[in-house]
């Protein structure tokens, strides 16, 4: 395929990962021989590929690439993106929008704000634990843990009222569902907007004590009276927190039954877990495709020229596998010190929830060893739905047994 | 990294997008305020002994917004600078607020 590339053409992006924990196997290349790659986007378009740490982390840095989903160079991978009510969606702002609005939620993601949730977070992590276990020993772990604990945990977030989280849930679940057909997972988004737009509202009318009534009044003291644009910030919250979060605790569910000298390693010292957290992170860099941007003007790379106007495409995965940053980079390393990875991105939109990601991640494995050590995947491991056909990357299914 | 002592520490606010990358390379040095998530730092001048820590969270911050002073001489750095230990970084120069002077 390679050989043929050249005479037809830039190769074809999203390239495919053939091993379930390995990256495309084009990127080893690219990185080495070709670091700003042209490529062939779904839409027919082409873009640059940046498949180097160094060159990923100045690109991320530079205010001459705009995130902007409607700007024509933008490199989309799906068609209709622009289409979207975009109002709230920080990721696709530039400054001075984006710092805005960035500003209005920061305090609502510290360190020390994130780590209030851990008791929530443990309980909801407890209550799927005793379900599963009280349940047939052969369950599907991405419907009754990886998904409802970032589910409820953005729940708690936004002050879902109790009564409300079943609706809310129910419709999280089928957006991520791949059963679920292209106008239901439409509907189900356009519901659940309809929902937090009614609870926007609510809170806009009478605030508590809750991320949405506070920036209600952040929203409100900014003289930005837009109900729409708080419920769109409010959606942007659960999608970008909710799949993410889900496919990393599938991943590294998987990864830890499969290695079980690093499984017994963190059951003997679960103190490791924020590292086995964060190696997953990047080892796994399952963003690898939400990073994109386009040129506002010429940009120099090296030799190479990205003129405005062109996309660009930031891959955080193949930047996180670079020996140049990382030694012997293909190894699932604990003792890992820096440099930091980018799987959550870097520079100014670099993720906003990643200490709530953290936070999850090391409840999450932390309970799940400590109640679930003996763990084994019900079917083999290369018949696992991985999801090779999402922007995301994940595990639509993870049947286990113990 | 044999680099100098870095004697203080600066957040530049105007370009912190408050991840908090910082707060967990160096605890002992930064804090997020609670009022609006933005860094700022606990200690002036900066022990010895915290060096490292307070490095590895210039190399970290994504807004580039730690800027380190080294030790009598050495004039200020900025996370890049730290990072790769060879002075200015070109992407340094295109962020949208430029690092005010300490
Ligand atoms: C392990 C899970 C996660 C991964 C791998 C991840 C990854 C990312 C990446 C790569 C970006 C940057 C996108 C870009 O540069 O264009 C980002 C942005 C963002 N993430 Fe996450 N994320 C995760 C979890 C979360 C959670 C739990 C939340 C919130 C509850 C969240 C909220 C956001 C928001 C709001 C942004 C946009 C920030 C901005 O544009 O300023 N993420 N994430
Ligand atoms: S790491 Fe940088 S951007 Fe993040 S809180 Fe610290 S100073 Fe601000």
């Amino acid at each position: 395929m390679t050989e043929t590339a050249d005479a037809a053409g830039p190769p074809a992006y999203p390239m495919p990962r053939t091993c379930p924990f390995a990256l495309p196997e084009q990127y080893a290349r690219l990185r080495e021989e070709e670091p700003l790659a042209r490529v062939l986007l779904p839409t027919g378009r082409e873009a640059w590929l940046a498949t180097r740490y160094e060159d990923v982390r100045r690109l991320f840095t530079d205010a001459n690439l705009s995130a902007d989903r409607v700007h024509p160079g933008f490199p989309a991978l799906l068609s209709g993106q622009q289409a979207i009510d975009r109002r709230g969606f920080l990721p696709w702002m530039d400054p001075p929008e984006h710092t805005t609005y960035r500003r209005m939620v920061i305090s609502e993601f510290t360190v020390r704000k994130v780590e209030t949730l851990r008791p929530a977070v443990t309980r909801t992590v407890q209550e799927c634990l005793d379900r599963i276990l009280a349940g047939p020993r052969t369950v599907d772990l991405v419907q009754e843990l990886a998904l409802p604990v970032p589910s409820l945990t953005i729940c708690e977030l936004l002050g879902v009222p109790y009564g409300d989280r079943e609706v809310f849930q129910s419709r999280a679940r089928l957006m991520t569902d791949r059963n679920t057909s292209g106008p239901d997972r439409l509907n189900s988004l356009v519901e659940l907007r309809a929902y937090l737009h009614g609870l926007v509202l609510r809170r806009q009318a009478e605030p508590r004590e809750d991320l949405l009534s506070r920036l209600a009044v952040r929203y409100r003291e900014a003289g930005v009276e837009d109900a729409e644009h708080l419920t769109g910030m409010a959606l942007l919250i659960l999608v970008a927190g909710h799949e993410t979060t889900a496919n990393m605790i599938a991943l590294g569910t998987a990864y830890l039954i499969e290695h079980p000298d690093l499984r017994d390693t963190l059951v003997k010292d679960p103190s490791l877990v924020p590292k086995a957290v964060e190696e997953m992170l990047r080892y796994f860099s399952i963003s690898d495709h939400s990073t994109g941007r386009v040129a506002l003007a010429d940009i120099e790379l090296g030799d190479t020229t990205i003129a405005a106007g062109e996309g660009v495409l930031l891959s955080n995965a193949a930047a996180n596998r670079d020996a140049r940053a990382f030694e012997r980079p293909e190894e699932f390393d604990l003792s890992r010190e820096s440099p930091s990875h980018v799987a959550f991105g870097y520079g100014i939109h670099q993720c906003l929830g990643q200490n709530l990601a953290r936070l999850e991640l090391d409840v999450v494995f932390t309970a799940l060893l400590a109640r679930l050590p003996d763990l084994r995947l019900a079917a083999p491991l290369a018949e696992l739905p991985f999801k090779n056909d999402t922007i995301m990357y994940g595990l639509h299914e993870l049947p286990v047994t113990w | 990294m044999s680099a100098p002592a870095v004697r203080r520490a600066v957040v530049d606010r105007d370009v912190c997008v408050g991840a908090g990358q910082c707060v967990l390379a160096a605890p002992d040095v930064f804090d997020q305020s609670d009022e609006d998530g933005l860094s700022y730092v606990l200690v002036d001048p900066l022990p010895e002994e915290l060096t490292p820590s307070v490095r590895d969270a210039a190399t970290r911050c994504p807004a580039r917004a730690v800027q380190l002073e080294a030790g009598a001489g050495a004039g200020a750095e900025t996370g890049a600078a730290a990072e790769t230990g060879t002075g200015a970084d070109p992407a340094a120069d295109r962020q949208p607020t430029g690092p005010s002077p300490a």
